[in-house]
């Protein structure tokens, strides 16, 4: 028993986080060893020393000391542990270990370390639940089981990183989602050999394969209802522990145009709002570009009276206008991330900067054009449609790219980056389905909810890309 | 990566666009007005002032070509012009009378201007006035009146170059002046009528609103009729449409009018038949017809009609087209229904 004692201390570099208490009972010699930032102190002795000061007093003559603390102690969770290797890791885990006649009980006694469920903060809703995830697994898996209470919701479980140890479910709908998409997934995780995964982050980026589209495959969500929504089409989603976001797979392109509101809305109005969605990811990407074009090359489509109050605007401005919608580009970014940065206390302070800068005194002093200031609000304005950050992202790659070609050649140039962005979605696939789904192969149920939204009487059937189980009516 | 350099490559290469022009260097120019005097071409031109919206820059530039006088612009003006915005374009009668082949030509062969612009001769050959009036207030100006009025014609230069290039065709430019009588107003007039590309004269208004119609192009107009001892009635026609249907064999063309009408009698009593609002609108559009023959020329393009519908039989039959010209027979067929939708309930006088 001593031996054990001190191989821990040894491994565990005599940490004084780590409590050995010795304990008699009826002149049997016992430890009970637990780490004391991990546990909870009450769970321990109201649960594991009271128990135990009880077992001594009732057992006088006591024959077999390891199978009545293993039977009498009041606490919800018992593991047995077999190798004395893994006691370390119980440890870490918060679990409370006794040392009895040379084995181990592992009693869990995990102090409750993350916070409560708040609102989402990324991506509001009008209407939608207001419950988010949080940092801890059991928590999440809470929140997705209360809304599927189905048999069907089945998980892997799975540990990853060899320092971190992070825990890892894997969550499907056992009736709905395809074998070959979770057989598929995991492997991907299987391969992955790390020391550490301590946000969702690093294991989206290794389980994701496509890398050389800049179009996010993958899409993360913080709210549990939209979570749910993706198991029941068949997707797969992944949560892990320490985190407070969960991995949905795979994602479509159409998939960033939906909200959770969606499903409060009349059907009708939904579609004019997803029809302003898909005009807004248009303006956003392509509006810079397109001014730049109309004012260095193709001056001769506009309207006679738009050129002469554009040309009066930019009379003053010494700048190219490829430059001036580069450097305002550049600042709305800058102020973008800053904001992200900053504490919320300095942000009306930036706020009030930002807006003196870009709106009014860059006018005044005549570097930019009072149009290039509309122009570059209504890019920014549509751009915060969106939730998915990465998705922001590839909009802002796809943006510079038209710029620069709109300054290379005009709208020749803006039609030929736009053939290569179809080019390039069309070619794309998220965990090896057609990423431009429903549109690219066309699939008329999938269509009933994309860019317009049929009533949902009518949305009976589940994609059949992502599962041949299509019936939502019933789906036993 | 191919892909990225292929799509880069194919802009650089086969598109051939490569006119990268900032606003800052150019001078749009939104009209033009060209004389002819003394064997020099005299362009002037009317430049947008980027530093105020409604003050223009204007350039005179003289030589013996038309070429050169747009070049010699380039002595004054500190940056390129710009003529994809040109908006009117003033025609001296001399022009009009002389010239219109080399005006024509260097549009079509240069190519610096959009095909969409208004072409107008300059009547009482005042350029300093015209080409001091915004070109946006001409353009909308003969928009609203062609759509209104029908004494002037929304001449584009892109119609105006299908009517050079027809050879069943005469040319019909309008025209502008200066009001005299109202201090030096701007006003749109008549059109001009030509004969082989050179101007013969012009319209009366009321031949021009018959010419209009004849051509489908009025929309809605009044118009004034005698009744009895210096009073008049006005009648309002709209939704005119005309059918003109030639019939070879007996050089005869027959003029279907369908519209509907709105009558104002004011001081007159009488009471106005639909026969005789039908009678007038007759003798208008019968006098214009004889106008033309007056003239002879062919300015409502029957030869054009003929050759559309028979080319062969045209060909065989009419050669010498204005041998047959004179002997035309036009039959006009006039059915105008009063518009009761838009009549006041009884009026002052029921």
């Amino acid at each position: 028993m001593d031996k054990i004692i001190n191989k821990l201390k040894k491994i565990t570099n005599n940490n004084t986080d780590i409590i050995y208490r010795k304990k008699k009972i009826n002149n049997n010699q016992i430890y009970i060893i637990y780490s004391e930032s991990l546990t909870s102190s009450t769970d321990i002795s109201n649960n594991i020393i009271r128990s135990l000061d009880l077992i001594e007093k009732r057992y006088k003559n006591n024959l077999n000391l390891y199978n009545i603390i293993k039977n009498d102690i009041t606490n919800s969770k018992v593991t047995e542990i077999n190798n004395a290797n893994d006691i370390a890791y119980y440890i870490n885990n918060g679990f409370t270990i006794i040392l009895v006649e040379n084995k181990y009980l592992a009693f869990e006694t995990r102090r409750n370390l993350s916070r409560n469920i708040s609102n989402p903060m990324t991506e509001t809703t009008l209407r939608s639940s207001t419950d988010s995830f949080v940092e801890d697994i059991q928590t999440n898996t809470g929140l997705i089981k209360r809304r599927i209470k189905s048999t069907n919701l089945w998980k892997i479980d799975t540990t990853l990183g060899t320092e971190s140890k992070t825990n890892i479910s894997i969550f499907y709908m056992n009736n709905i989602t395809n074998k070959k998409l979770v057989k598929e997934i995991k492997t991907r995780i299987e391969q992955i050999n790390i020391d550490s995964i301590l946000s969702i982050g690093t294991l989206k980026n290794l389980i994701e394969n496509e890398t050389k589209s800049v179009f996010p495959t993958i899409s993360t969500t913080e709210r549990p209802d939209r979570a749910c929504n993706a198991l029941l089409e068949g997707k797969i989603v992944i949560v892990i522990d320490t985190s407070s976001f969960v991995l949905i797979l795979p994602t479509f392109f159409n998939d960033n145009f939906k909200s959770m509101d969606d499903n409060y809305g009349k059907s009708l109005n939904i579609t004019l709002t997803r029809i302003i969605r898909y005009i807004a990811f248009f303006i956003t990407i392509l509006t810079p570009a397109i001014y730049i074009a109309l004012t260095t090359f193709n001056q001769d489509i506009l309207q006679t009276e738009i050129l002469i109050n554009i040309a009066a605007q930019r009379n003053q401005v010494p700048l190219p206008t490829f430059f001036e919608a580069l450097i305002m580009m550049l600042s709305f970014e800058i102020l973008r991330e800053s904001d992200l940065r900053i504490p919320g206390v300095s942000n009306s302070a930036l706020s009030i900067v930002g807006a003196l800068i870009i709106g009014d005194a860059a006018v005044s002093a005549g570097i930019v054009s009072p149009i290039m200031i509309i122009i570059i609000s209504i890019t920014a304005i549509t751009s915060l449609l969106f939730t998915e950050p990465e998705f922001i992202y590839a909009i802002r790659w796809y943006r510079l790219i038209f710029m620069i070609s709109a300054a290379i050649s005009g709208l020749i140039g803006i039609t030929f980056v736009f053939i290569y962005l179809i080019i390039n979605l069309c070619n794309l696939t998220s965990f090896n389905l057609p990423y431009l789904m429903p549109y690219i192969p066309t699939y008329i149920n999938g269509l009933k909810n994309s860019i317009i939204k049929f009533p949902t009487k009518k949305i009976m059937k589940r994609d059949i890309f992502l599962t041949k189980n299509i019936n939502r009516s019933d789906s036993q | 990566m191919k892909k990225i350099i292929i799509v880069i490559l194919t802009i650089f290469l086969l598109t051939g666009n490569n006119d990268y022009q900032e606003l800052n260097d150019l001078s749009i120019v939104t009209a033009l007005a060209i004389d002819y005097k003394d064997n020099n071409y005299l362009i002037s031109f009317q430049i947008q002032n980027p530093n105020n919206n409604n003050k223009y820059i204007i350039y005179d530039s003289y030589a013996n070509t038309i070429d050169k006088a747009f070049n010699n612009v380039l002595t004054k003006s500190p940056n390129k012009l710009y003529y994809k915005h040109l908006e009117i374009l003033y025609i001296s009668q001399t022009i009009a009378k002389n010239h219109m082949d080399n005006i024509i030509k260097y549009f079509t062969e240069n190519n610096i201007t959009r095909n969409e612009f208004n072409i107008l001769i300059n009547k009482t050959n005042n350029i300093s006035t015209l080409i001091n009036e915004p070109a946006i207030n001409i353009r909308n100006l003969i928009k609203t009146n062609t759509n209104n009025i029908g004494i002037s014609q929304n001449l584009k230069f892109n119609d105006l170059l299908n009517d050079y290039l027809n050879p069943y065709k005469e040319l019909t430019i309008p025209s502008i002046e200066i009001d005299i009588d109202t201090n030096n107003e701007i006003k749109l007039s008549t059109i001009a009528i030509f004969k082989n590309n050179k101007l013969i004269d012009y319209l009366s208004e009321e031949e021009n609103i018959g010419l209009n119609i004849i051509n489908n192009k009025l929309a809605t107009t009044t118009l004034k009729n005698n009744c009895n001892n210096n009073n008049y009635y006005v009648t309002k026609i709209h939704s005119i449409k005309t059918n003109l249907n030639p019939d070879l064999t007996n050089n005869t063309i027959n003029i279907n009018i369908n519209g509907k009408y709105e009558i104002n009698k004011l001081n007159c009593k009488n009471n106005i038949t639909e026969l005789q609002i039908n009678d007038n609108l007759k003798s208008i559009i019968t006098k214009t017809i004889n106008t033309f023959k007056n003239y002879n020329v062919d300015t409502i393009n029957i030869q054009n009609l003929y050759y559309k519908k028979e080319p062969n039989y045209f060909k065989r039959n009419y050669k010498y087209w204005y041998q047959h010209y004179q002997n035309t027979k036009t039959n006009i067929n006039i059915n105008l229904t009063k518009d009761e939708k838009k009549e006041a309930l009884g009026g002052l006088y029921e």
